[in-house]
């Protein structure tokens, strides 16, 4: 036995060791008188991981003293991930992230400031401010994060439905859906944070518009929910939305939820725009369109919400900043741009950069849709953070898979407002 | 004879002093090193840390989520300590017998338990939605608000039932035949025989296996963290889930530490009372 | 009466299989996913596949970086497993041929100690490894894992340490042997069964860990398996094929080593648990 137990294990070794590819790098920062740049982010995309492949592989042909070490951490985990490594001193030279969403970080002083880079003169006025806190430019977002309605043109077609462009023309086409016996929304709501995403595609829009500052003088103590009548409105709105059949929707993640929607078992899915790659992927034949959430009676109040997204931040800790910041910099430019739009199939954000012929359809239509003035930018909107964000998105996740607490909207906000407040105590 | 004790004492020195030092540098040292982050309003990350005696403290007996969270680690230890035993044992009854046909069966039985948590828990979250949903026409258990924590419970019965089911084979043919002849012979029922035979002389495997189940039940932590995040909403939160929440992600770093500290000691007493009381029927028999 | 014994035994035994296929059952959904494409998953779900797809293996293989974590899954498990079995034996024996207070009082509070939950630890032991240097290493986690299983591993070993005869080491004690001799030349036979059962349950244990390696392996190139299930489907559930196919073949090595094995696991958790 112990014979056979000594080969095995032998065997194993010296197999997975031939097998294993990739050596077992240093953590030292120089060797060889190289540099290593270590990246943390977490796109989860295939084609937005290539993209950045290809960012480091391209900066390095230029400059081939410079080396990456990309590491991947998933959404859920990353914030995690990051605070352990601050903690420890162990900070990654950049950080995949928006500023606003690291609010702690950045005002404990562990991100710099990136005023006066030359990438800042190419971004749109909107990120600069959603990439600034306190006045200053912490971040530089890679694409445009686009919040809509997804759905099906050919399902649409079919039940001889028009794209609607009010909230009653909205509910009608949920009704007319709901008579034919066909589940509207495709809805990826194992993940707990996935409602509070489709309650934001909307909501936000409309405290863009009308209270931009409601989150943060709920964060101070300021004020609470229920001196918002405005969320109560959109809330009710929102279960209105969610009170038509669904599926298991708490036992489909975000990829589960996508194959429904591209298998054409769901006319609609409301998502954002980094979907694109992998829906068109899963049904290449597939026919699909993108409009605004329609939350108000005048169609020009109905936009999309439009962010930035895949940001990336520099550590002010690092010691190879001057580097950290030269790659932000050709990630901004035009060259950078390019690549980026060109592998991970996404809007670019340099101004400079225009979208070319091979940009899927959808992903045209919503290009030239943003031209029209069809989005909105909820960059002025701070979000909550820590623990007051985790109850909030709790809350929401067990709203939308139950009776009681959707029949008494009242009693919701105000049980939230009581955990936020004790949250905000501790 | 004197320096010869003296020197066994020092050799019994040597021979326990490495388990120890790792004992005491990796688990010990850091629980320690904890205790004052606990007294304090650390978020997790900055340098400056300001005292705040035994806010921390008081605030855990203010905290809505550590009633919901112990709830939740209640139920889900019930369901893992009661049906992982009952299961084991009949799984044992079931293949106790020396034959080719039950040394294949325990094999298989045992088999989930060498398959990690966080495997199981991904292959369940399928079986869950995709073969017991259908059966009953319903939807998943873990999209359910009331049902979640058995469900996650029922995936590490799955786990830990063939782990039981060896030690109550071990206990059961330990049993002296001749205890069951004797009984037959008197015109004992099998229920009467099992009643007052079997169940007496495996308390002592009853008392391993709920001790061990006890104490993994109340620290779970991987199935939700790897399956539900916590959800629906808060219902599948856990004590130790909660814990980490608060040490990361929620920047109330001392407030998890000092709700760490306590939850020890809760488990510490839990386990102690039962492992006590369990073996205090031992020796009653 | 022999023939109604018979009879039971058979339905006990069909009942039994039955239940078998039951609780295997799982490993047909892993199985039937892992071989199939997706859509294949979306339109016939359960059904057995028509076609094998083997291809995912290969596919998972390189996407995962299969080699590579299994190669670090080893080189963490084995020192692991050897650590803290023969630490583990040396105080066990220690603490249960000394019924003094010392060492009583060392083993309840060894016992007290296991329930310390990691989420307890994990923050002061981060920045102890980042310091000392050990983050991302393979002693570090070599390390903080044996002695998150040492106490256990003692209390299995103490019980069962009490049931091997003492005479045997006193005669040779008498003869003049040394103290490590006769620990390792006639105690430890003695021990056979255990320290099996120790390597293999510890070896369970240390392949599956996650919460520790989730903290103190971090970077890529340092992921065991359980860790890179968890990001490679985190990260590529939407490839439910792919991530399956990952699945099955971080549980093979695993359960190779198992059912070869698995009769001393019997034995050995037995003997230690229940004398204990």
């Amino acid at each position: 036995m112990k014979k056979i137990l000594v080969i095995l294990l032998a065997t194993f070794v010296v197999a997975s060791s031939l097998f294993a590819n990739g050596k077992p790098e240093e953590t030292s920062k120089t060797e060889d008188g190289k540099t290593v740049i270590s990246i943390m982010h977490y796109m989860g995309e295939e084609t937005k991981r290539n993209g950045l492949k290809t960012l480091c592989e391209t900066y390095t042909s230029i400059h081939p003293n410079v080396e990456f070490e990309i590491q991947a951490v998933p959404y859920s985990q990353f914030g995690q991930q990051l605070q352990t490594k601050i903690a420890a001193g162990d900070v990654p030279d950049v950080i995949g992230g928006r500023p606003r969403d690291f609010k702690q970080f950045v005002n404990a002083g562990h991100i710099e400031a990136l005023d006066g880079q030359s990438f800042i003169k190419d971004l749109p006025e909107s990120f600069k401010n959603e990439m600034s806190l306190d006045g200053k430019v912490y971040g530089i977002p890679l694409d445009y994060s686009i919040k809509g309605v997804f759905y099906n043109i050919d399902m649409f077609n079919e039940y001889g439905i028009e794209v609607p462009r009010t909230y009653n023309d909205f509910i009608k086409v949920l009704d007319t859906f709901e008579a034919a016996n066909q589940i509207p929304f495709a809805r990826p709501f194992k993940d707990t944070n996935a409602p509070e995403t489709d309650f934001k595609g909307s909501f936000h829009v409309t405290l863009a518009k009308q209270n931009p500052t409601m989150w943060e003088e709920i964060a101070t103590g300021e004020k609470h929910i229920t001196d918002f009548p405005i969320f109560k409105e959109e809330l009710t709105k929102y279960v209105k939305r969610m009170s038509y059949s669904s599926f298991d929707d708490y036992a489909y993640d975000g990829s589960r939820a996508l194959q429904i929607f591209a298998a054409g078992e769901a006319p609609m899915m409301i998502n954002g725009a980094w979907i694109t790659g992998d829906l068109l992927s899963l049904n290449p034949d597939g026919n699909f369109g993108c409009f605004p959430i329609p939350w108000s009676n005048n169609p020009e109040d109905n936009q999309y919400e439009v962010k930035g997204d895949d940001a990336m931040m520099v550590a002010k800790g690092s010691e190879n900043k001057d580097i950290a910041i030269d790659f932000i910099n050709f990630v901004g430019s035009v060259e950078g741009a390019n690549i980026w739009m060109d592998k991970a199939r996404l809007i670019p954000t340099n101004v400079n950069v225009v979208a070319d012929e091979t940009m899927p359809t959808l992903l045209k239509e919503l290009s030239s849709n943003l031209a029209n003035g069809w989005g909105c930018s909820s960059a002025n909107v701070l979000e909550l953070t820590g623990e007051p964000k985790a109850i909030y998105r709790q809350a929401l996740h067990a709203l939308v898979g139950s009776e009681n607490l959707k029949s008494d909207l009242d009693g919701f906000i105000e049980q939230l407002d009581k955990d936020l407040t004790s949250a905000l105590a501790k | 004879m004197q320096t010869k004790i003296k020197r066994k004492n020092i050799w019994d020195l040597m021979f326990v002093a490495p388990a120890c030092v790792l004992f005491f540098v990796f688990i010990i040292l850091p629980f320690l090193q904890g205790i004052p982050y606990s007294f304090r309003d650390w978020d997790g990350f900055s340098p400056q840390i300001n005292w705040v005696n035994f806010k921390n403290y008081i605030n855990i007996f203010k905290d809505r989520m550590i009633y919901s969270s112990s709830w939740h680690t209640l139920q889900f230890t019930f369901v893992e300590v009661v049906f992982s035993n009952v299961f084991g044992l009949l799984f044992a009854l079931g293949v106790k017998r020396k034959s080719k046909t039950n040394n294949i069966l325990r094999t298989l039985l045992f088999m989930p338990f060498v398959i990690s948590m966080v495997l199981a828990s991904f292959i369940w979250s399928y079986v869950y939605s995709d073969v017991i949903a259908p059966i009953f026409n319903t939807r998943s258990i873990l999209g359910n608000t009331t049902w979640v924590m058995t469900g996650l419970g029922f995936i590490s019965v799955w786990r830990d039932a063939g782990y039981c089911m060896v030690i109550y084979i071990a206990a059961l043919n330990a049993i002296p035949s001749s205890f069951y002849e004797a009984a037959s012979i008197e015109g004992a029922t099998r229920r009467r025989q099992f009643k007052s035979i079997t169940i007496p002389m495996i308390v002592p495997a009853i008392t391993a296996n709920v001790s061990l189940l006890l104490s993994w039940g109340l620290k779970v932590f991987d199935y939700p963290f790897s399956i539900t995040g916590g959800g629906p909403g808060t219902a599948s939160t856990t004590i130790n889930l909660y814990i980490y929440n608060n040490i990361f992600g929620f920047y109330h770093a001392g407030y998890g530490q000092a709700l760490a500290i306590i939850f020890t000691i809760v488990i510490f007493l839990i386990t102690t009372v039962v492992a006590k009381t369990l073996r205090s029927k031992e020796t009653e028999l | 009466m022999k023939v109604d014994s018979k009879h039971s035994t058979k339905i006990i035994s069909i009942i039994m299989i039955i239940v078998t296929l039951i609780v295997c059952a799982p490993f047909y959904v892993s199985f039937v996913y892992s071989v199939k494409t997706n859509q294949d998953i979306t339109f016939t779900r359960l059904a057995w596949p028509k076609i094998m797809h083997w291809a995912n293996y290969t596919k998972a293989i390189e996407m995962s970086n299969f080699f590579k974590a299994l190669y670090n899954t080893i080189i963490t498990t084995v020192p692991t497993v050897i650590i803290v079995t023969l630490f583990s034996i040396m105080a066990a024996y220690v603490i249960a041929r000394n019924n003094t207070k010392g060492y009583n009082r060392l083993y309840l509070f060894l016992v007290g100690a296991i329930v310390i939950p990691f989420q307890a630890i994990m923050l002061p032991l981060y920045i102890n490894l980042k310091n000392w240097g050990m983050l991302n290493t393979v002693e570090g986690f070599v390390l903080v894992k044996s002695g998150s299983l040492i106490a256990i591993t003692i209390l299995l070993v103490t019980g069962f340490v009490k049931t091997v005869p003492y005479e045997l080491e006193e005669a040779a004690t008498i003869d003049g042997a040394t103290y490590p001799y006769v620990f390792f030349n006639i105690v430890v036979p003695l021990l056979k069964p255990i320290v099996l059962t120790s390597l293999i349950i510890n070896a369970v244990y240390t392949w599956n860990d996650f919460q520790i390696a989730l903290v103190i392996l971090q970077k890529d190139y340092a992921r065991t398996l359980p860790l890179t299930q968890f990001f490679f489907f985190s990260e590529h559930s939407i490839q439910l094929n792919l991530a399956f196919a990952a699945f099955n073949l971080s549980m093979i090595p695993l359960l190779v080593i198992y059912l070869i094995f698995q009769k001393y696991i019997v034995e050995g958790i037995t003997s230690g648990a229940v004398k204990g």
